[in-house]
């Protein structure tokens, strides 16, 4: 029995580690591009600097720098759009870095982009404040380790034979943190679900038709969330609910 | 029954009329009019007759003392307070009210009693008028006599010629003016004396002036001293304020009121005046034990006639505002050198001589239009200085001097205007600088906010480091590492929990763990027979046999194990369902060790095997079978 439980977790490490059959290019590669890059940035080869930088993503690999600067890059050639594509990405890796957000403030000062026009609630600030403050992994990991934490006092508290309000006391406290981890990252997961950021100006139109009537007008570095692809027509749902049709590739999912 | 007012009132007046005797002969006859009245409601035990009457403690009071007046209700206690009319030489005040009721051999009797204290303020004798007293709304009259008021208890001690005979002569208040011509606004000192003779004084009150038109002062310190007028000795307190007339014409300044106690009672007549120190004192030993009654009186001075001169039309400046008295005016400026929208400055000082009437000066102004801006100066007083100071503000650099101000005033004594001037007051004022056009004004001194800086509007640099250039795509939700470390922690915390609930079913259930006991011990059992079959021991080898299966069968049915018999295993085996064939091989195995141990019968190495066989298929079989 126990030998059919090893080979079990074995089938299943396999499975899972060949998943990831991915062309990617070596770290040092792309080390060696990104320093590169950022030369040819500093002598406003912007065109150059995109180029690698886009060749270290293509080659599989990422980091919240790649996109900062991507999108640095993208601002000086004044392709807002793309600019606030790359710093949304790097927004999901490094969300906590000062840099990253004072250039993303000043960007959405600059673009004015329809934010839906209402003025947020405090509690909605502040649960935006924490979720935007961890990345997704943080939070699971941080789940993951509360919950263990969780299990462990558990058991300790049945061993030691400790007195039960102890342990529901720590408990609680526990439980909230996690229940408020796990909304968090629901949250998080549904909030990027789909979520695109306009590349090029566009109308979003009532019908996925070229001649059907402008529904509503699409500016770069708006947000929407993709909802459905059919062909080369998207239907997307700007922040404030509104719902139109608009071509492929005038959006780009982050 | 009640015996109407008239025929009361017609009594009274009877025996007053006929009789003019003392006012003792009058009380008996009142109490005889009692008796007979007394005797005429005898029928009737609880009605009872109204009587009124009036009495004083003393028939003589000696000036300057009291003496007890009181009206007494008998029969009745529906009584209004009683009203006294000014009686002539006398001050009366209520004292209060008193009941008094008596049963006396069934006889209820109860009177009311009203006491007044009657002050003696001049000698002579007076008459007490008869008092209307109401009495469950009809009208009583009561009689009326006389009572003598002598200058002195000492009767040997001979009044001086001219002495006074009335409290006004004893004490009394006197108002002093220096002049009764006085110019508008103009400060003058007022001087108000009591005069106290031979009468024990407290709790003198600060003067008060009736009449209008003046605006009086504070009183200072009150001076006490002897004086001697006319040959009597008075102690004189004296009062000093300064006032001054607010309205023109004739004017009456006073009377000067005031109140005080006079002490009244034996340490009146025992302790002279002049033994008893300041007035002021609170004697409250003396008090004490003297038992001295505080009588109440108020003083009133003359009043005095007074011209108030309105100021003369002649030579009257134009900035005069009321000013009288005489003055220094003295003003500064600063600073004289200024930036245009730079505040200057102005102090005026106005120094009256002492005792002067401030609150008339008004503070000369600079006048409008002199290209200042103005605010509203804060203006100080204190003692004989007013002060003001005021914030200008030169509106444009052309300004080159604070023009003059005058300040002008009256001199009673010199019955002249007088003008002070002062200034100008040459300045230079600068055009603003650039930087300088926005300033705060009032904030000297304090901390100026910082400039404002004007911050460049541009992203920041991109980043030198890469960071973990990680798989694109990468995260821990994706990764198998995490899932199995998290799979493995559930894992053993599972098996953590079950080896806790085990522990603890064995620590609380004895028969699940003698159940868990049961095989294992049973395979010791096993092995040490196998171990003694080897070596041919046979008595030993039963024994052990015979405690295995024992020792299994009681954990397995958790008996005691004294009573494992075959017939209490018995009864088990069938509740389980266990096969015919392991029950006899039970009996068997039991009987076998029974007859070797104790029968010791030759047994064969053969016979011990099939035993031992038979023994582990039992325990096998049971193993399996029994849960």
């Amino acid at each position: 029995m126990k030998r059919q439980g090893i080979f079990l977790v074995l089938v299943m490490l396999m499975l899972l580690v060949g998943r990831g059959g991915f062309a990617q290019i070596a770290a040092d590669e792309a080390l060696s591009k990104f320093v590169e890059a950022g030369m040819a940035y500093q002598n406003e080869d912007y065109d150059t600097a995109i180029k690698k930088y886009e060749e270290i993503l293509r080659g599989g690999r990422e980091s919240g720098a790649v996109y900062y600067n991507l999108g640095n890059s993208y601002f000086r050639k004044g392709d807002l759009g793309r600019t606030v594509l790359n710093y949304e990405r790097a927004m999901r890796l490094i969300p906590r870095d000062s840099d990253l957000k004072f250039n993303d403030r000043y960007l959405r000062a600059r673009i004015n982009a329809y934010d839906g026009g209402k003025a947020q609630s405090f509690l909605s600030q502040a649960i935006g404040d924490f979720v935007g403050f961890y990345t997704k992994d943080e939070m699971a990991l941080i789940i993951a380790v509360l919950v263990l934490i969780l299990a462990a006092l558990f058991l300790l508290s049945l061993y030691r034979n400790w007195p039960k309000m102890r342990f529901y006391g720590i408990g609680t406290v526990l439980l909230v943190l996690i229940l408020a981890y796990s909304l968090g990252l629901a949250m998080k997961v549904k909030q990027n679900a789909g979520l695109a950021v306009v590349v090029t100006a566009t109308d979003a139109l009532f019908e996925p038709r070229a001649d059907s009537t402008v529904h509503f007008k699409l500016s770069p570095g708006a947000k929407a969330t993709i909802l459905i692809r059919e062909g080369d027509w998207m239907k997307i749902r700007r922040l404030d609910g509104k719902v139109g049709w608009t071509p492929g590739k005038t959006l780009e999912e982050i | 029954m009640f015996i109407k007012e008239e025929a009361m009132r017609g009594l009274f007046s009877k025996i007053g009329r006929i009789m003019r005797l003392s006012f003792l002969k009058q009380l008996k006859i009142i109490f005889l009019g009692l008796g007979i009245l007394l005797i005429a409601g005898a029928g009737r035990c609880f009605a009872q007759d109204i009587s009124v009457s009036a009495e004083v403690s003393s028939r003589q009071i000696v000036l300057g003392d009291s003496a007890q007046l009181s009206i007494t209700v008998s029969g009745s206690q529906d009584v209004e307070p009683v009203q006294l009319p000014p009686i002539d030489g006398f001050e009366a005040s209520f004292l209060g009210p008193s009941t008094r009721v008596s049963i006396v051999n069934g006889q209820y009797s109860s009177s009311k009693t009203f006491t007044y204290s009657l002050f003696a303020l001049k000698e002579g004798t007076f008459e007490i008028p008869a008092l209307n007293v109401i009495v469950s709304g009809q009208t009583y009259t009561t009689e009326p006599f006389s009572v003598a008021v002598v200058g002195s208890a000492d009767r040997s001690a001979a009044p001086l010629p001219g002495q006074s005979t009335s409290l006004k002569d004893k004490i009394f208040l006197v108002l002093e003016v220096p002049k009764r011509e006085i110019y508008l606004n103009e400060r003058f000192n007022v001087k108000i004396s009591l005069f106290v003779s031979g009468l024990s004084v407290q709790d003198v009150q600060y003067p008060q002036f009736d009449g209008v038109g003046f605006s009086d002062g504070e009183y200072g310190q009150p001076r006490q001293y002897q004086q001697i007028v006319n040959g009597i000795s008075y102690q004189v307190v004296e009062f000093m304020t300064d006032i001054y007339p607010t309205r023109t014409g004739a004017l009456q300044l006073g009377p000067v009121k005031t109140t005080c106690n006079i002490l009244v009672g034996r340490a009146n007549r025992a302790m002279p005046f002049g033994s008893r120190g300041s007035i002021f004192d609170d004697d409250f030993f003396n008090s004490f034990f003297d038992r001295q009654e505080k009588q109440p009186i108020t003083l009133e001075s003359e009043a005095v006639a007074i011209n108030v001169l309105d100021f003369p039309k002649e030579g009257k400046p134009e900035n005069f505002s009321g000013a009288v008295g005489k003055f220094d005016f003295n003003v500064s400026v600063g600073p004289q050198e200024v930036k245009e929208g730079d505040p200057i400055t102005l102090r005026m000082t106005v120094i009256g001589e002492k005792k002067q009437n401030l609150t008339a000066v008004q503070m000369p102004s600079l006048a409008p239009g002199t290209g200042f801006k103005l605010y509203d100066p804060q203006i100080l007083e204190k003692d004989n200085i007013k002060k003001t100071e005021q914030v200008i503000i030169p509106q444009s650099d052309t300004v080159k001097e604070v023009p003059a101000i005058t300040f002008s005033y009256f001199d009673p004594q010199l019955k002249k205007y007088q003008t002070i001037t002062q200034g100008p007051f040459p300045i230079k004022v600068a055009k603003p600088e650039k930087s300088d056009e926005f300033k705060v004004i009032g904030l000297e001194g304090a901390v100026r906010p910082p400039e404002p800086e004007t911050l460049g509007q541009d992203i920041i640099f991109i980043k030198r480091a890469p960071g973990r250039l990680k798989p694109l795509g990468q995260a821990l939700t994706k990764s198998f590492v995490f899932f199995c470390i998290i799979f493995l922690a559930a894992v053993l915390w599972v098996a953590a929990f079950i080896h806790y609930k085990r522990t603890a079913r064995i620590r609380t259930d004895s028969v699940y763990a003698r159940r868990l006991q049961a095989p294992r011990q049973a395979r010791q059992g096993l092995a040490l027979a196998q171990k003694l079959m080897a070596s041919g021991k046979k008595e030993m080898f039963y024994d052990v046999v015979f405690k295995t299966i024992q020792q299994y069968l009681g954990n397995k049915f958790h008996l005691p194990s004294g009573a494992v018999t075959f017939e209490a295993v018995r009864g088990h085996l069938q509740k389980n369902n266990i096969e015919q064939r392991i029950v006899d091989d039970i009996a068997l195995t039991y009987s076998e060790c029974d007859m070797i141990r104790y029968a010791s019968a030759d047994i064969s190495p053969e016979n011990m095997d099939v035993t031992y066989q038979r023994l582990a298929h039992v325990i096998d079989h049971l193993e399996r079978f029994v849960k």
